[in-house]
């Protein structure tokens, strides 16, 4: 359900200069089904030895790691851990969340929000180019 | 009158137990506090390196300077998501 709402936003996400990914600590075989099934656009990452969601102090019973979403800061440092998942509109939610972190957007001058536009627009321009040959 | 003390000295026995059980809990609480720090926002992100499923590894360190980073750790695959 998380995963799947992330990946609804995807094309949002897409408008801001930052990496997602998805992850457990479960083996890559499994976790690379997973993604096939809910036809995942972003990475799945596996954390089978459990040390990330170690040191990250995410690890539940040893052997899960909670539903958490961490935002990394283009420094490296820790932005917002939410741990007050939003299943059903995750995605929605960490945009929000990019927000409110001012994590930048991806050409913000060239107002590549509207990716579908831009999009149009190139379509546009090979049709022109198209036409002079 | 007798059961009456009888009652009292066993709720006291219980705080007491209680309270000492609790005293025990938040020492061991502490310990543990030591070793794995509790991250917070501003602390520097530790790094990772992680195979994903499309076949890539990833190394958190290597988006440093570049751009930031979102994960979205869940509990099980195919459980729900």
């Amino acid at each position: 359900m998380q995963c799947k709402a992330l990946r609804e936003s995807g094309k949002d996400l897409a408008g801001y200069n930052v990496a997602v990914f998805g992850a457990s600590t479960d083996a890559l075989e499994k976790n690379k089904k997973f993604a096939k099934k809910l036809e995942l656009k972003y990475p799945l990452l596996s954390d089978t030895d459990k040390k990330v969601a170690k040191n990250y102090g995410i690890l539940m019973r040893g052997k899960f790691a909670s539903r958490v979403a961490i935002i990394v800061d283009k420094d490296g440092k820790i932005a917002h851990i939410e741990k007050k998942v939003d299943l059903r509109n995750h995605g929605k939610q960490l945009l929000k969340l990019l927000d409110k972190c001012k994590i930048e957007k991806k050409n913000a001058d060239e107002k590549s929000a509207e990716a579908s536009s831009e999009e149009a627009d190139s379509d546009a321009k090979s049709d022109n180019e198209d036409a002079d040959k | 009158m007798k059961t009456f003390a009888c009652f009292i000295s066993l709720i006291c026995l219980a705080i007491a137990m209680m309270s000492s059980s609790s005293s025990a809990q938040s020492t061991e609480a502490k310990a543990a506090d030591k070793k794995p720090k509790k991250l917070k926002v501003g602390d520097k992100a530790p790094d990772w390196e992680m195979k994903g499923s499309d076949g890539k590894t990833y190394k958190l360190s290597k988006y440093k300077g570049k751009q930031a980073v979102v994960v979205s750790w869940y509990p099980m695959a195919l459980t729900g998501g």
